[in-house]
């Protein structure tokens, strides 16, 4: 397949096929890895399980909201990368159970269904691409986002995830 | 009609809005203007552009595909219609040559029936699976396998 097809045939073949069939792809051979870890996969299946489910539903309740907004997912995930080791201020000892309230979203995700879904992200997560934020990994959004949505969340899984981001870098270094 | 010109020198005659489901096709005419001349596809062969041709009489009369901006919005299904699926049973060589000339020829809904398939023949595969399947050689150190399976457990079910 790799031989015979162009990376962007292949990515186009990837974007059908969801998280768990894509982390499989990406245990396949190092090139197929490269592609699957693609960031605008990750971000489409993100939009797709994470945020558009939430547009056919209407919020009606400040509480009923289960996922929190982008713009606080990132800023956690930014957190959890510059300072490894650091716990989210304000959420005690080791464990959390269930992130604080400000984590969740109060307000319902109003979104409009025909704006351009990259420039929502772009425009809601306040990223651009001159901004250290678009380091910000969409396939670790996504995992942290399934943990969250299946009551996995705690504060020990965002360390093996930073940990395992550190080990890529250094296992790639001598090569550059 | 249009005469097209296949890379063993092969030339095939097809009505024009067989053609033109091929936008390659259509800007190469709408170029050239009236001319009899054939056009040659010097990176299709003839089996492969027969096949395609078939795809495209077929489809003769569906409406344009969406430009580009349009299809990061498409329902994200693999779910292919009877008649490309039944279309698109051959083997996996001549699977990727379709794949190859839909992308060349530019025609995208041919192109989707082709990377649905082989997306369907990913699903539910364990690693060593598709590397059998494709005959893709495993560049990884157990180390480095044991690793990333390591890093990917969360999106196994459990």
């Amino acid at each position: 397949m790799n031989r015979l097809l162009a990376d962007e045939t292949i990515l186009r073949i990837l974007s059908y096929l969801d998280a768990k069939d894509l982390v499989r792809v990406q245990q396949v051979s190092k090139h197929l890895r490269t592609l699957a870890k693609d960031r605008l996969l990750w971000k489409r299946l993100f939009y797709f399980n994470f945020v558009r489910p939430t547009q056919s539903v209407q919020v009606q309740h400040d509480t009923s909201a289960v996922l929190p907004t982008l713009r606080e997912l990132g800023s956690l995930l930014l957190h959890q990368n510059v300072l490894p080791g650091k716990h989210v201020t304000g959420d005690g000892p080791s464990q959390i159970q269930r992130l604080p309230d400000r984590f969740y979203s109060s307000t319902a995700l109003h979104i409009d269904v025909d704006r351009d879904f990259s420039s929502l992200y772009l425009d809601s997560v306040g990223l651009n691409d001159t901004s250290k934020r678009q380091l910000l990994e969409w396939e670790q959004i996504y995992s942290v986002s399934r943990n969250w949505q299946r009551g996995n969340f705690a504060v020990s899984e965002l360390f093996k995830l930073v940990r395992a981001h550190d080990l890529i870098h250094l296992r790639l270094s001598p090569l550059s | 009609m249009v005469s097209l010109t296949t890379s063993d020198n092969e030339q095939f005659t097809v009505e024009r809005d067989v053609a033109e489901r091929s936008v390659l096709i259509k800007q190469m005419l709408e170029d050239i203007g009236d001319n009899d001349q054939p056009i040659p596809l010097p990176n299709v062969s003839s089996n492969v552009l027969k096949k395609v041709l078939e795809y495209c009489s077929h489809h003769r009369s569906d409406p344009p595909a969406p430009a580009d901006d349009a299809e990061e919005s498409r329902r994200r299904t693999t779910d292919i219609s009877d008649w490309d699926a039944k279309f698109i049973q051959v083997d996996q060589e001549m699977l990727f040559e379709i794949i190859l000339a839909a992308n060349y020829l530019d025609i995208k809904p041919l192109l989707d029936v082709g990377c649905k398939t082989v997306a369907n023949m990913i699903k539910g595969k364990t690693p060593e699976e598709i590397r059998k399947l494709f005959n893709i050689q495993n560049d990884f150190s157990p180390e480095e396998e044991a690793q990333i399976r390591k890093e990917n457990e969360w999106a196994e079910d459990r």
